[in-house]
């Protein structure tokens, strides 16, 4: 076996122990220059704003959906249907003499003006 | 164990500590320099380099996923930087350029005689193999901190050292003998 150690001495930098304070101290002032602390915080600032996107995301979801299950459920209850000819419901209106709903003729006016 | 050390050394450099910035400096200086000279073959080219990366990886701590693994993390950075340095310049030209600095350790003209077959020993031996000759025999590294953080098994650092110190020596000595028959 190979167990004896190459000597490097000649390429190792503490070999001058002056100069690799030198550098140590270079290097400890080079990344003191920026501030640790700041940085962290920007960017634990970044981490939660992203996170807080996400959530308010998901609440307003969360908001919206039961309204928009609602508004489509009382349209399909409404007598005037998705899909019905405005015309044809107000000539039977006026046909029979029967009173509609406060919002069917809204609802029905709408749907003439292509909403 | 280093790793345990290097997650709250890690976590206390975030918050601004200073001493486990110099800590982390100290420890990690010489390695990274290992690991520079072990792709640009370049004494004062890999001092800077480790100096540079060193710094930048300091500054970008927060970066730093696993900070248990902080070494192989660093390691990346430099290898990164070392090759972007030959990309830049032509490793032949950095070399002669290094023959003429004098300024190395205080123009000790021993140790830069002494240096040169060393770096073309080093040539004989693969990227990898240079990393754990280095970080081993200069660092005084164990297999295990090896492994860790090149990300190869204790088994492989083993045998990289085996295989390296095998090669360094016959190139060595083979340049010895030659110097001896040139007079």
């Amino acid at each position: 076996m190979d167990d004896e150690r190459i000597d490097f001495f000649a390429l190792d930098p503490k070999r001058d122990a002056r100069r690799f304070e030198r550098m140590v101290d270079t290097v400890v002032a080079g990344a003191r220059l920026t501030p640790l602390s700041p940085l962290g915080l920007v960017h634990q600032l970044i981490v939660w704003g992203r996170a807080a996107v996400a959530i308010s995301a998901l609440a307003a979801l969360t908001a919206w959906l039961p309204t928009l299950v609602r508004s489509s459920s009382n349209s399909g209850q409404s007598a005037l249907g998705r899909g019905s000819d405005p015309v044809e419901l107000l000539s039977s209106w006026a046909r029979t003499g029967k009173v509609p709903a406060e919002v069917d003729p809204i609802e029905a006016l709408g749907e003439l003006d292509g909403r | 164990m280093v790793e345990e050390d290097d997650t709250v050394l890690v976590a206390r450099a975030r918050r601004g500590d200073g001493a486990a910035l110099e800590t982390l400096v100290r420890r990690y200086l010489r390695p990274a320099y290992a690991v520079a000279l072990s792709v640009v073959r370049s004494v004062a080219d890999a001092e800077d380099l480790a100096q540079d990366a060193l710094v930048g990886a300091l500054q970008r701590m927060d970066q730093c996923r696993e900070p248990k693994r902080f070494a192989r993390w660093l390691f990346q950075a430099v290898r990164h930087r070392a090759f972007n340095h030959l990309e830049q310049r032509k490793l032949r030209a950095a070399l002669l350029e290094e023959e003429t600095r004098g300024e190395m350790f205080g123009g000790d003209a021993a140790a830069v005689r002494l240096r040169r077959p060393l770096l073309e020993a080093l040539e004989q031996l693969t990227e990898t193999q240079r990393e754990v000759v280095l970080l081993h025999d200069l660092e005084e590294w164990t297999h295990r901190e090896i492994a860790a953080a090149l990300a190869i098994s204790e088994v492989m650092s083993r045998q990289h050292l085996f295989v390296s110190r095998h090669l360094l020596r016959q190139h060595l000595a083979n340049g010895f003998h030659q110097e001896r028959k040139h007079g």
